[in-house]
């Protein structure tokens, strides 16, 4: 069975695909619906050029709405939570290595040279 | 001296204090000095970020893009909540591959990402090569805001002087820390200036908005919309908005790094792209500005003062002061943060300097450099660095696909490809900027950063063929898990 599915933290592809949809809406509206004259023409809507009403607002206000709708029904909020607790104790990993080397340098992980 | 001058270099001392009670005592480790010890909370990471928005281009270029290029000019809104779209999922991978490895830069988290300290040189290269005429803009602007306040030009040298030994000042003193101190006032000033000026410009002047629209309507309909193919059409407009928003998107301008490295956690990050979006409309005042300079001042009127020589024929000179120490910030904050990004940039990627003492110390030194050195161009000579700068943003974008592919196909892609890939870019962007005809008034940053993938893909194709040179992927990194 696959593990996105059993464990509560991950995220589904189901729901991977509903956010590109809904993160897709203002970016069409952004970038296709001025080809179209009615929302870019040379008119005014509610007293304002029609394309900021259609292209310019909902390129701004949708994209608040639509990242307020994922933050709150992600179910890997904890888990968010926790990948940034490893990297706190992966960072103070590495400065107790560097407070113990006797190089006083900051190396750059574990393969900071060349290739 | 006039009540303006009064006003403005008491503005410019305020911010510099402001950036001195940053900190209580001057700084003296790197990582403290560039990415505040990565502990900024959501109200001091939320104006950091905000503050690359607003800078002098709100108040002097926005207003005159619309006199330039009409409806084009609504280009500058929706790219920068498009770009949080996607920062929004990949800022906190970011903060936890730079939290764990001590990332300070973006070349830092590309050299790490790839293994790669030819890749790191050459990111680290391209920031400071790319952000050093940015700088000199910001330092021109605010002369420039000055000079037209005040109507002298001596006056806006002098002014540019002043501004920017304190702003190495404060950014000596208290590095990141200082920025954030100023961005608060900076931000406060703008907006409540942007509200008076831009609402009681078109009352004054026509009686309110709807009059402004409707005369632009009947007079000048084909400011009203995006049309037509050659520049300010809409292929330029949806080039531009593209690259721009991929620009914020994966983060290419390398002084936007700290203040997301300096976040306390991943969550202080994914908060701020929820509500930025909504701070970032604001940009349609200035916009409707621009509408009201074309109405009254005309089609051939200076496009950049067309915010403040309508100002200036309205308000008392103590408002134009104030409106004046409101651009002045929006030029010496973004360009404190400007400083940081060159001045760490130089010293860990370029340079490579070993010792983490020395590396402070030399990047103490590359501030006094950096700002002298655009400072003494932006009097001398004010256009000697202008064509670098239509390279800017450009330019950088082609870091792109070396990030995008570092935090979704990690170890899969050679570095050999992403360095191709990368010269390929900027070649055609260097091309088109200078010499080549932009088919359509395309943005020149689309057409490289095709080229990059396209030469991306073909040498991967090649690797693949020939079945060799697997790149080492480095230590699992805690961002790259899902």
């Amino acid at each position: 069975m696959n593990t996105a599915n059993t464990d509560p933290q991950r995220v589904t592809k189901g729901r991977v695909t509903t956010w590109v949809i809904l993160c897709l809406i203002p970016v069409i509206a952004a970038f296709v619906l001025q080809w179209l004259p009615i929302f870019n023409g040379p008119h005014l809507f509610l007293g304002l050029p029609a394309i900021l009403w259609w292209t310019c607002i909902p390129g701004s206000l949708l994209v608040t709405g639509i990242l307020l709708i994922i933050e709150k029904t992600r179910p890997d909020l904890e888990r968010q939570s926790h990948l940034d607790d490893l990297a706190l104790e992966e960072a103070e990993q590495l400065d107790a290595t560097e407070t113990d080397a006797t190089a006083p340098t900051r190396k750059r992980g574990d393969n900071g040279g060349e290739d | 001296m006039s009540t303006v001058e009064i006003v403005a270099l008491a503005g410019i001392v305020l911010v510099a204090i402001l950036g001195f009670i940053g900190r209580k005592k001057p700084n003296a480790d790197l990582s403290e000095w560039t990415v505040g010890g990565r502990r900024f909370g959501v109200a001091t990471t939320w104006l950091l970020q905000a503050g690359e928005t607003f800078t002098t281009f709100t108040f002097l270029g926005t207003a005159g893009l619309v006199v330039s290029g009409g409806a084009a000019a609504f280009y500058s809104m929706p790219y920068v909540p498009l770009g949080y779209l996607v920062l929004y999922f990949i800022g906190p991978k970011i903060w936890r591959m730079a939290k764990a490895r001590g990332h300070l830069t973006q070349a830092d988290f590309l050299e790490h990402s790839y293994s790669s300290r030819t890749l790191g040189v050459i990111a680290g290269v391209c920031g400071v090569v790319f952000l050093l005429p940015y700088l000199q803009l910001q330092i021109t602007g605010l002369g420039l805001i000055v000079q037209l306040v005040t109507g002298d030009r001596a006056t806006g040298v002098w002014s540019m002087v002043i501004a920017f030994i304190l702003v190495v000042a404060f950014v000596l003193w208290s590095g990141l820390r200082g920025v954030a101190t100023t961005a608060y006032f900076k931000d406060a000033l703008m907006l409540v200036m942007l509200f008076v000026v831009c609402i009681s410009i078109p009352i004054h002047f026509t009686g309110g908005f709807t009059t402004v629209f409707d005369t632009v309507a009947a007079t000048m309909p084909d400011l009203l919309s995006v049309h037509g193919t050659e520049e300010y059409g809409i292929p330029w407009y949806i080039s531009n908005m593209a690259i721009s928003a991929i620009g914020v998107a994966f983060v290419t301008l390398p002084h936007m790094w700290p203040p997301i490295l300096a976040a306390r956690s991943s969550a202080v990050l994914r908060q701020n792209y929820l509500w930025l979006p909504i701070y970032n409309t604001f940009i349609v005042l200035p916009l409707i500005v621009g509408y009201v300079a074309v109405v009254i001042l005309g089609r051939n009127t200076d496009a950049d003062s067309a915010l403040l020589h309508l100002a200036g024929q309205m308000f008392p000179d103590w408002v134009i002061g104030i409106l004046a120490v409101a651009g002045i910030t929006t030029a010496m904050v973004p360009s404190a943060a400007l400083l940081i990004g060159i001045s760490t940039l130089a010293s860990r990627n370029v340079f490579r300097i070993k010792s983490e003492r020395h590396q402070f110390t030399a990047t103490q030194i590359i501030v006094v450099v950096a700002t002298g050195l655009s400072l003494l161009l932006a009097i001398v000579m004010p256009d000697l660095l202008a064509n670098l700068l239509l390279l800017t943003f450009s330019g950088l974008d082609q870091l792109a696909p070396a990030i995008a592919a570092a935090l979704f196909f990690r170890g899969r892609l050679s570095v050999n490809s992403i360095i191709a890939g990368l010269a390929a870019g900027l070649i055609v962007v260097i091309a088109y900027t200078f010499w080549l005809p932009l088919p359509w008034a395309i943005s020149e940053g689309i057409i490289g950063l095709g080229v990059n993938i396209v030469v991306v893909a073909f040498c991967e194709a090649v690797r693949a063929g020939v079945g060799r040179n697997r790149t080492h992927a480095p230590a699992e990194s805690l961002g790259q898990r899902a």
